[in-house]
């Protein structure tokens, strides 16, 4: 098989107006003829409220691909957090098919930027266009201001039909993803001790494609 | 793309090409290498850009690792290293602190980045017993380190180092290190955490852009032979 020299491209970025204040983003018709697909996300955790309460709750991430996470699509992986210097909880991540997965724990609230509740995700799926089964890989990494404590994520998703059954046909081409906030207590932020999910000030989120064509 | 780097001719009409992937016909005559900064289309409007750039690389110098003058020219940096020293003791964790100078820092960041904190938590093995840790609430980055002839590499990411403005600074750490001995120490440490200038600042506090890299262990006495570093730019230009 001959390797092939390419370039490592970013492209698609959402900044400013095009994600802070918003509860999910995504991206359509990207290009799959790369590679290896990277989805970077760098932003800061926000809770819109107006109610006057301002509890600090699990800040969550649900993820879809292809318009779908209900069906062919299995979510696993480990969320560990850690408080101050003990080992805090860990939460396994197994045959989630909703793609959730547990951010951090969040104590932002409307715009108010403290600098905290900073995160990181990366997402990575390998031969996004080739018609072989594929997992999307995922990390992230989220710093708390309360209470002090960090989240981590490693897991994987797997978005071919092979649930279904074992040689089943394979998923088409991965073109399509999008990631959605929540809440612990999600509802109308109106109303007390409900919250609204957004990215906060300085969210950056863009693809990044590493080489190009797929055999 | 399927299109190797050489120059193209496209040689029918532009209706009849294949998405993106003979995107290139439309640029006729020119080189491929020349399709940088949005210069080539992606689908559904995408303009791609070039990323992860190397501004820098040295290696076999001894003492710290000292990356001045670092181009402010890209959105995010990623700095690879190895480091170590000559001491016969395990140094402990070795800081990497922004906008520092050499030989001046303990394992405090300097005061533009008073208010920065992050956590690690890594394991490590020993003559067949594992351990793992949790580090408390950390002003630096900080990295497993070697010494003598111990392996040891590092991948550190950091987000907006250019951008004086942005409060959101965050950065995420991969280390580890191994003595190659199997009755010995082998570790990783991955860490997350973000620079700032003051904590808890209603509307943020932003750290300036971080200009210089410098590393610190108590030995300060890096071995030559087993520290280098690459340092690119990523995600775009600012």
């Amino acid at each position: 098989m001959p390797l092939q020299q390419d370039r490592v491209v970013r492209f698609g970025e959402l900044s400013g107006s095009a994600i802070e204040g918003k509860p999910s983003i995504e991206f359509k018709n990207i290009p799959t003829d790369f590679c290896q697909l990277n989805i970077h996300i760098v932003g800061q955790a926000e809770l819109q409220t107006t109610s006057g309460y301002q509890n600090a709750q699990d800040f969550y991430v649900d993820t879809t691909f292809q318009d779908s996470y209900t069906t062919g699509g299995v979510l696993s992986g480990t969320a560990r957090m850690d408080q101050s210097q003990n080992y805090y909880k860990s939460r396994t991540i197994y045959g989630n098919q909703q793609g959730t997965l547990l951010l951090g724990i969040c104590n932002t609230f409307n715009v108010a930027n403290y600098g905290f509740d900073q995160f990181m995700m990366r997402y990575y799926v390998m031969e996004p266009g080739s018609a072989r089964g594929k997992s999307v890989q995922f990390e992230s990494f989220f710093a708390s201001s309360s209470p002090n404590s960090t989240t981590e994520n490693i897991g994987q998703y797997r978005i071919d039909s092979q649930m279904a059954g074992t040689n089943s046909a394979a998923v088409s081409e991965f073109n399509k993803f999008k990631v959605s906030l929540r809440a612990q207590y999600p509802g109308d932020p109106t109303i007390p001790n409900q919250y609204k999910a957004v990215f906060g000030p300085g969210s950056r989120a863009w693809l990044e494609g590493w080489g190009g064509g797929h055999i | 793309m399927s299109f190797n780097q050489f120059r193209t001719n496209p040689g029918e009409s532009v209706s009849k090409f294949k998405g993106r992937t003979e995107t290139p016909r439309a640029w006729p005559g020119t080189a491929v290498s020349t399709w940088t900064n949005g210069g080539l289309m992606g689908g559904a409007g995408y303009e791609y850009e070039d990323s992860y750039h190397l501004l820098a690389r040295n290696s076999a110098y001894t003492g710290l690792m000292n990356i001045t003058n670092i181009p402010q020219t890209y959105r995010h940096l990623m700095l690879q290293f190895t480091m170590s020293q000559q001491s016969t003791s395990w140094a402990g964790l070795m800081s990497i602190i922004p906008n520092g100078s050499l030989y001046s820092n303990t394992f405090q960041p300097v005061a533009d980045y008073a208010g920065s904190k992050g956590k690690y938590w890594g394991k490590g093995w020993s003559t067949g017993n594992p351990n793992s840790w949790v580090s408390g609430s950390m002003p630096v980055s900080q990295s497993m380190g070697g010494h003598s002839n111990w392996a040891n590499s590092n991948t550190l990411c950091i987000y907006n180092y250019s951008d004086a403005s942005q409060a959101l600074k965050s950065y995420y750490l991969w280390s580890n290190t191994n003595s190659g001995n199997n009755s010995s120490y082998a570790g990783w440490n991955q860490g997350f955490g973000c620079m700032l200038k003051n904590t808890y600042t209603n509307g943020g506090a932003p750290s300036p852009a971080i200009q210089s890299i410098v590393s610190y262990n108590g030995y300060q006495n890096g071995y030559g032979p087993y520290q280098s570093y690459n340092l690119y730019g990523f995600g775009g230009l600012v």
